[in-house]
């Protein structure tokens, strides 16, 4: 969806043509976008196309990729930290 | 705000038995190992291991700037599972869980960094918003979304 709306407004319909997702099912991930500021959407009642946040995207995918980042390369030091503990005591599995 | 919609969950299986891995992140001496990012060190590391107690460290970056962490442990149940409040010693920044489930293969290790309030989360958003631009993880973040519900 997210990727959708980068390339311009969208309605709900429209976000949930190409997708194997309910109407409501759509409805709902929509308002959780909007309530996490990633997206906002029209007032018109019928219409309310949907359309990017860019700003908070942009925050929320770079200190999410940014956490991740950092924890996952914690993590490969300490797999291969454990390697040499194990090795240097004759540990067991 | 419930408690999914303040996490940051990750989880990696590694092949190594859960009270190895358990000592690897618990005991500073080996924690001190893996811990920083390359050219990074740990100094004036102390650590009272109880309910209660403290847990500090300067993590030092190669320019010698220092990064105060200072945590409180909250749960302590060896193997598995290890909870504590983390910070800066200013303040608490979040709460920070280790769960460790032994697998056939292994230990799956999972961390959980869990934020106390919705204005810290989105001053942490803002404060590294400027790293990196959005576009190209769109669908990465669309796909996380969808298991951390980032919704206020």
């Amino acid at each position: 969806m997210l990727v959708r709306l980068g390339r311009g407004e969208a309605t709900v319909g429209e976000l949930a043509e190409p997708l194997d997702m309910s109407l409501p099912a759509v409805t709902k991930h929509l308002k959780m976008l909007e309530r996490a500021r990633l997206i906002s959407r029209g007032r018109n009642a019928q219409w309310r196309p949907c359309r990017l946040e860019e700003a908070p995207l942009a925050a929320a995918s770079g200190w999410i990729e940014e956490q991740r980042r950092i924890w996952e390369s914690r993590l490969d030091r300490l797999e291969s930290y454990l390697h040499d503990m194990e090795r240097g005591e004759g540990g067991k599995r | 705000m419930s408690t999914e919609e303040r996490e940051l969950i990750l989880e990696r299986e590694v092949p190594f038995a859960r009270e190895l891995v358990w000592r690897a992140m618990t005991e500073p001496e080996h924690q001190n190992r893996w811990w920083g990012p390359e050219g990074f060190r740990n100094e004036r590391v102390s650590m009272d291991f109880r309910v209660g107690g403290v847990w500090s460290f300067d993590m030092v970056g190669p320019d010698g700037t220092r990064y105060p962490n200072r945590s409180v442990f909250k749960e302590i149940t060896p193997p598995s599972r290890l909870v504590f409040d983390h910070g800066d010693g200013k303040r608490v920044l979040f709460e920070f869980t280790i769960i460790l489930a032994q697998t056939e293969g292994g230990t799956l290790i999972t961390l959980r960094q869990l934020y106390p309030t919705k204005e810290l989360r989105e001053e942490m958003v803002s404060k590294y918003g400027a790293i990196e631009g959005g576009h190209q993880h769109l669908a990465k973040l669309e796909a996380y979304l969808g298991r951390a519900r980032w919704s206020d």
